[in-house]
């Protein structure tokens, strides 16, 4: 896991450092010494290689101190705490260029419990649509309901977010004004790092119905265009004769042998779907004014926010490792054949 | 008994209670900038819509009315000049007391603190501190007496030429006597800190818990990259230049163009900028077309016209460019946001500003530009059609359109062939003022202060902004130009303290840059478009930056 984060890291580095311009770059072209104290202060006047270390040695080593924390940005670790008369602070991704009291820790606290709210919910509604309409189109091949939800499932592919989301807004929010038509939770400070401090319905509810919903049904699309693949195949299997032929009832047949055989190719998208809607999607994020993590990874890198474009990517790699991984040992839940020794 | 007095009582509290509630409290709530607010802690600070937000907390020794531009006392009450014009003496208005929001009862309170003449000093030195490397640090040390050094790292504060005499009066000595020099003293990087809190706090004393302000209004809820939120803050007497707020509460939303657009729609947001894109709905809507404003805003789009490139080192091919752009026709048909075609760099309501209408040029004038075109092509031997000359623009919908109406003109008028270069913005900056400059290549620019001298010659001055020059004092990115008369013309304006004559060399410094060398295009002024919802009354800032405490919800 460490070479994968030590190979992103340094992919990530070497690319954002050869795109032209630099993040004190503006139209307003600053003195030259301006400029020199500004990178002074963020070490970018070091050498490239002498950066890269020194990144990564403030988020890998713990540092150890016997004065309490600065309170400046450059200082601010996500695991800070003290053993008898040592302070140890231990990952520190460093400050953010652009805003400037402001850490890239920081708005990891700030931003990316908003994106794990939108995400789950988003990705609980693609798995259920994407299940039923899937299963439903499988059962009943080349049926009137077949092709309506494949033809729900090709608009949910084809039509982006940036269609949809304002539609719905325009519908929901402006014209019936039923939902907010932007916005999230202000509810703070958040529980258990991600949950929302208010469950009620004007407090968290209201806002969560538009985006997840379009954000979820783009994925729903793919998850029943492939488990109604798949199922389709299994199907014709023998086993699922056999089972037929043993007098199984079609319920059983159904859930027992055919969905869960059918599952793997749906489980194998699920690692890479999961991590991304969570780490934020800035399509959704912008339409809806939602103040997750999205927009930092395209932001970031216009601004050339060095130590923000190597948090979120790194946060990102980090969660597609982690939600593989969980995948993999599904794989062994469903299928007897595979075995982790 | 008792129990029914003590019922009634209770009764009487409620009832109390629900007429106090009735009352509501007055929100305004504004899309002022679509991304969040990039810091309000003074010294580091930068962009316009990071100012704004420190203003409505903070404050300088001075200000001025956000619509005529006025300068009006503000943290100083009154101040004197010495004679020599170099040395001002500030007396600071005594009772204006540090606030903050206290999150546990929902309330402002007063701390111990008062803002004194030590605050101002704090901030003066903090933000010209290197190691603050905050990025207006320049501004003071290059007009404050010893400052350069200090910021430059090469001498300690005590040379820097502020004093405090008192609690209450703060000297500030500056290298020249000139006009703009209170202005600097009072922008936004020098607005007065509370050093207590940054000693103890660091970077994190902007933070909710831990700020302390002054303003019209203290912050009550920060929730990064969704909304600011204000409240008005009792305690703010109110000074010579800046009220106490109107409103209860401000709340900035972070929206993007669509999204808030949908939010004034549903009647969340009582006033929102309105984008190019926008314009032609929002005018033909009966309701959202008499909720549309249109005012000036003190910026300019102009184009830099590179003057040691091929093609362009020529005086008469630039004057060709220059006069066969139609500038009417841009603000009509491209724009159309309501801007006022340029004729020069300086905005007409800065400080010393030339009378736009009096100047005779640049303006559009076919014949004019045929007629330079033809003197050009004559001088190097050529045809209009061996011409190709390259206009570069940072990547927006509005810097596109612009340029190729620009395109068209040129290829029209003047038969040459101009091909257009959009860039990533980070890399068209990153290569704007270097000699790789493209021939012809764009730039907005709104002022930090609202003097001549803050736009002319600090973008044209050889060294400066747009004309830099490498070690050796010769011409080296952007437009690559010298011309003697320019820069000691504007270095005396600079220092010249009569308006009348500064007037004068304004005038004459645009004519130069304008109409004889030809060294940039003005394009237009800026303006704001805007939709405000009915029962908002309002002023209408010049600047960018809005005087909200003046705002009122009338329900």
């Amino acid at each position: 896991m460490f070479i994968i984060f030590f190979c992103v890291a340094l992919i990530t580095f070497i690319l954002m450092h050869a795109v032209p311009g630099g993040p004190f770059d503006s139209d307003k072209n600053l003195p030259k010494e301006t400029i020199e104290k500004m990178e002074a202060k963020y070490h970018l006047n070091d050498p490239l290689p002498k950066q890269f270390f020194d990144y990564l040695s403030d988020i890998f080593i713990p540092e150890f101190s016997s004065e309490p924390p600065s309170g400046l940005v450059e200082d601010d670790a996500l695991v800070e705490f003290k053993i008898g008369n040592t302070y140890v602070s231990w990952l520190n991704f460093g400050p953010s260029y652009s805003q400037r009291t402001r850490s890239v820790n920081g708005i990891f606290k700030d931003n990316l419990p908003v994106s794990i709210q939108l995400g789950v919910l988003a990705f609980i509604i693609a798995v259920m649509i994407g299940f039923v309409s899937g299963i439903i189109a499988a059962l009943h091949q080349n049926s009137f309901l077949d092709y309506v939800s494949m033809s729900i499932a090709i608009i949910g592919v084809s039509v982006p977010v940036i269609i949809s989301g304002p539609v719905l807004i325009w519908i929901f929010g402006v014209e019936k004004k039923i939902l907010p038509p932007t916005g999230w939770s202000t509810a703070r400070p958040f529980k258990f790092f991600f949950l929302p401090a208010d469950w009620s319905w004007s407090g968290f509810w209201q806002y969560t119905i538009l985006p997840s919903f379009a954000l979820g049904i783009g994925s729903a699309a793919q998850i029943a265009r492939l488990l109604r693949a798949s199922m389709l195949q299994v199907m014709r299997e023998d086993y699922v004769r056999t089972a037929r032929s043993k007098g199984a009832t079609e319920r059983t047949v159904i859930l027992k042998h055919v969905l869960k055989n059918s599952l793997i190719p749906v489980l194998t998208i699920f690692g890479p779907l999961f991590a991304t809607l969570i780490t934020g999607t800035f399509v959704t994020e912008t339409v809806f004014g939602i103040p997750g993590m999205g927009k930092y990874f395209v932001n970031s890198i216009n601004n050339r926010d060095y130590p923000v474009i190597l948090g979120t990517i790194l946060l990102y790699a980090m969660l597609l490792v982690l939600c593989n991984i969980i995948v993999d040992l599904l794989y062994a839940a469903i299928d007897p054949r595979i075995r982790y020794d | 008994m008792k129990k029914i007095v003590v019922l009634l009582l209770l009764a009487a509290c409620l009832l109390l209670n629900s007429v106090v509630s009735a009352d509501d409290p007055k929100v305004l709530t504004v899309i002022d900038g679509q991304a969040d607010i990039a810091s309000i802690d003074p010294s580091k600070l930068e962009d316009t819509a990071a100012q704004q937000a420190a203003l409505m907390i903070f404050g300088g020794l001075t200000t001025t009315n956000e619509e005529t531009r006025e300068l009006l006392p503000n943290l100083a009450e009154t101040w004197e000049l010495s004679d020599d014009g170099t040395v001002y003496t500030f007396h600071i208005q005594k009772g204006i007391p540090w606030v903050k929001y206290d999150t546990a009862s929902g309330e402002v309170v007063k701390t111990d603190h008062e803002v004194t003449a030590n605050d101002l000093y704090y901030a003066f030195l903090r933000t010209m501190n290197p190691e603050t490397a905050s990025p207006y640090g320049y501004q003071g040390a290059q007009s404050i007496k010893g400052a350069a050094d200090y910021n430059n790292g090469t001498a300690d504060a005590s040379t820097v030429g502020i004093k405090v005499l008192d609690d209450y009066t703060l000297e500030i000595a500056f290298n020249y006597p000139a006009a703009y020099n209170i202005s600097i003293a009072s922008m936004c990087m020098h607005y007065a800190e509370p050093s207590w809190l940054i000693e103890e706090f660091g970077d994190k004393w902007t933070d909710i818990e831990n700020l302390a302000s002054f303003g019209p209004f203290t912050l009550k809820e920060w929730i990064h990259d969704d909304r600011m939120v204000f409240v008005k803050n009792p305690y703010f007497p109110g000074t010579g230049g800046v009220s106490p707020a109107k409103v209860d509460e401000l709340v900035f939303l972070f929206r993007d163009q669509a999204a808030g657009m949908a939010e004034y729609e549903a009647g969340n947001v009582d006033w929102i900028e309105v984008s190019p894109s926008d314009i032609e709905r929002v005018k033909a809507d009966p309701v959202l077309s008499a909720e549309f404003s249109s005012s000036d805003r003190a910026c300019t789009e102009y184009y830099l016209l590179n003057c040691m490139a091929e093609f362009t080192d020529n005086v008469n091919f630039r004057k060709a460019l220059s006069y066969s752009v139609n500038r009417e026709d841009i603000v009509l048909y491209v724009t159309k946001s309501g801007e006022t075609p340029a004729k020069m760099m300086l905005h007409p309501s800065l400080t010393a500003a030339p009378n736009e209408d009096e100047l005779p040029g640049p303006i559009y004038d076919p014949e004019f530009a045929k007629e330079s075109l033809n003197k050009f092509l004559e001088e190097e031997g050529i045809k209009a059609e061996d011409v190709t000359i390259t206009l570069a623009y940072n990547s927006n919908d509005k810097a596109r359109a612009v340029a190729e109406a620009v395109q068209q003109m040129w290829k029209d008028e003047l038969g040459i062939n101009v091909n257009l270069e959009g860039m990533e913005s980070k890399v068209y900056w990153a290569t704007l003022d270097t000699p790789d400059m493209a021939q012809v290549a764009r730039i907005g620019w709104c002022p930090d202060f609202f003097d001549s001298t803050e736009f002319i010659r600090d973008a044209f001055r050889s060294g400066n902004m747009n004309n830099e020059v490498d070690e050796n004092g010769n011409p080296y990115g952007g437009v690559r130009w010298y011309n003697k008369e320019f820069d000691d013309l504007v270095d005396a304006a600079a220092a010249e303290t009569d308006n009348e004559k500064r007037i004068e060399m304004y005038t004459r410094a645009e004519t130069i840059i304008g109409q004889e060398d030809v060294v940039f295009i003005p394009l237009y002024h800026y303006s704001y478009v805007a939709l405000t919802k009915p029962y908002i009354e309002r002023t209408f800032a010049v600047s960018g930056i809005q005087a909200y405490q003046n705002w009122d919800v009338v329900k």
